[in-house]
């Protein structure tokens, strides 16, 4: 596959934290494609690295954290290591915009819809009531009913459904190249999430954009993206088609991720299945694989390095030793 | 021998308009039904699922249980004693017996005082002198599956499953015979739900408790929940064992609720 056909293209991307106890190596050598018109869900706990992983992206990480030298992020053709702070400003919410987890705070509860719509739009050569019409056809899009007239309105007149709609009208407004939805559903309840889904599976369609989906709910992975990659603990440990990784899961941290969803366990039973122990210390890692305390089906390769990727098939990889050694 | 806990035609009320406004606009009845003629009925040892979506007046139910908002009609009987009309300082004891695990676990606790506290505080509210508060609350601990070091931790220094355990361990300070867990599992991992749900079931075999579990996540409820009420716009629209409503839902908002659930499945 050729760089053209990424919109996004992470390379070897590395990013710890200097804190009082060390270094905190929050992610470790982490690839992520994103190709054009793709939807590409990031699985993963909490403490995964997830939202570091989007704040590099965007060049937003808090000022004690150090980039590795050798990273790279390839945005459509352009290395946004390299970017000046004019350019990071074109980027931000103009070429990529986001969606963020909670609608009831992601707005201003004292600026009606309308004016925080056009406000989006200040670098635009438009007039004020150009602005408008465009935030009352974006409103339409999203299925707000009657948009003109509620573009007057503030949030609070809105309920939750309505206002992630309004956050993702706001997201497309700029005609983003790649939009960052991070768990755009957890607030709602699940007829809403249903719909919000649906609506964004629509949205790609009339845009054109890519996406990254990130989410711990395996079941919204499954329905909408395209390909998958599954995060622990700062590092990928598998990525592939969503197909692959559903169906034919190597690593066992998603394996037993997938073991754990209480929707994909079909006979009703009392005792769940967990996963033991907890997330290492990023301070001090493991010297071998850093799923390997938790791991049951660790050999002596695990304890000793940590593991590469290694290929399953096609698109397809994972960071573990059972698969170089298959 | 009848049910821990009876409750028949319960109705809450909350006014939407006071009385001068009221009558400015002309409303006859500036009231919302929260919770409408609501019964079920809770034995000891069984789990009850509460099933809705946001506004469906299920947190409205659980607090008027434990007396948080006033019922206006109807009964609720525990252990045989009416509780619907008892003054504040009579449902003290009440809350004794029924304890309330709150939403979201980080913030159902005081960001300013240590674990320790958190756990003894209701020894403090009841004023309970026959317990040393300090002993208990390291008995409590354990029993959740945190070691005595989380004693002296504050709130924002635990993750949302050990701060999910912290209150577990509060709601269990005072023995209760009843807990109302509002959406114990909303916001945490995947992996961390199960071991939540584990302790929950783990705590009700050794303890004999009864749970009321209010939720809007179908797929947790159907391993823990012997029986469920789907909930809409404050009444009850289908109730029934946990088996019937998964396997033949009769209602059609039922039937809307499980079709929404994502498939983990790509096909």
């Amino acid at each position: 596959m050729s760089t053209s056909e990424n919109v996004l293209d992470v390379r070897d991307l590395s990013v710890s934290f200097n804190t009082a106890r060390g270094s905190l190596r929050a992610l470790r050598h982490i690839d992520l494609k994103v190709p054009q018109n793709k939807i590409v869900g990031i699985v993963g706990e909490s403490g995964c690295g997830k939202s570091t992983l989007i704040n590099s992206l965007l060049r937003l990480l808090a000022p004690n954290a150090v980039v590795d030298d050798n990273s790279e992020i390839i945005f459509e053709g352009e290395d946004v290591m390299e970017m000046g702070k004019s350019d990071l400003q074109g980027l931000r919410g103009q070429r990529i915009s986001m969606i963020f987890q909670d609608p009831m705070t992601a707005l201003n509860p004292v600026i009606s819809i309308g004016a925080q719509m056009s406000d989006i739009l200040y670098r635009q050569k438009l007039t004020k009531a150009q602005k408008r019409e465009r935030a009352a056809a974006m409103l339409a899009q999203v299925g707000i009913p009657d948009s003109v007239r509620r573009l007057d309105d503030y949030p609070h007149q809105f309920s939750g459904g309505m206002r992630q709609r309004i956050c993702i009208a706001m997201a497309l407004m700029m005609n983003p190249s790649l939009l960052i939805a991070d768990e755009p559903t957890t607030a709602l309840d699940v007829t809403l999430e249903a719909q919000i889904i649906h609506l964004m599976k629509e949205l790609r369609e009339d845009f054109e954009c890519s996406m990254l989906f990130v989410s711990h709910n395996l079941g919204l992975i499954a329905e909408l993206c395209d390909e998958v990659i599954v995060m622990y603990a700062g590092e990928v440990v598998e990525q592939g088609n969503v197909h692959d990784l559903f169906h034919r899961a190597q690593h066992p941290y998603t394996q037993m991720l997938l073991e754990c969803d209480p929707a994909r366990i079909s006979e009703t039973r009392k005792d769940l299945p967990t996963i033991s122990g907890s997330v290492p210390d990023l301070v001090d890692l493991p010297q071998g694989c850093i799923f390997s305390p938790r791991c049951p089906k660790r050999y002596e390769p695990c304890n000793e390095s940590p593991p590469g990727t290694f290929e399953v098939g096609g698109q397809h990889s994972a960071r573990c030793f059972k698969v170089r050694d298959a | 021998m009848p049910d821990l806990l009876e409750v028949e035609h319960l109705r809450v009320r909350f006014r939407t308009a006071g009385l001068v406004q009221a009558l400015l606009k002309g409303l006859d009845d500036p009231f919302i039904d929260a919770v409408m003629d609501v019964s079920f009925s809770l034995a000891k040892g069984e789990t009850f699922g509460l099933v809705g979506e946001s506004g469906s007046g299920k947190t409205t139910l659980g607090r008027a249980i434990i007396g948080l908002v006033q019922a206006q009609e109807g009964s609720i009987k525990f252990e045989g004693k009416e509780l619907v009309g008892l003054k504040d300082s009579q449902y003290q004891e009440v809350r004794r017996n029924i304890a309330m695990m709150f939403q979201d676990p980080i913030a159902s606790l005081s960001p300013r005082k240590k674990v320790r506290s958190q756990i003894a505080e209701p020894f403090k509210i009841h004023n309970i002198k026959d317990k040393d508060p300090d002993q208990e609350a390291r008995r409590l601990l354990k029993l959740v599956g945190l070691h005595e070091g989380f004693l002296e931790a504050y709130p924002h220094q635990l993750s949302g499953g050990q701060a999910r355990r912290v209150g577990v361990a509060r709601a269990l300070s005072l023995d209760p015979k009843v807990i109302i867990a509002d959406e114990p599992t909303a916001g945490l991992d995947v992996s961390v739900q199960g071991e939540i749900l584990n302790l929950m079931n783990r705590l009700q075999r050794e303890l004999g408790l009864s749970y009321l579990i209010i939720t809007h996540n179908l797929p947790v409820v159907r391993h823990v929940s012997d029986r469920l009420a789907i909930m809409y716009l404050g009444r009850f629209v289908e109730t029934g064992t946990t088996t019937e409503i998964f396997e033949k839902p009769a209602h059609p908002y039922t039937l809307g609720l499980l079709a929404a659930v994502p498939e983990p499945d790509p096909g």
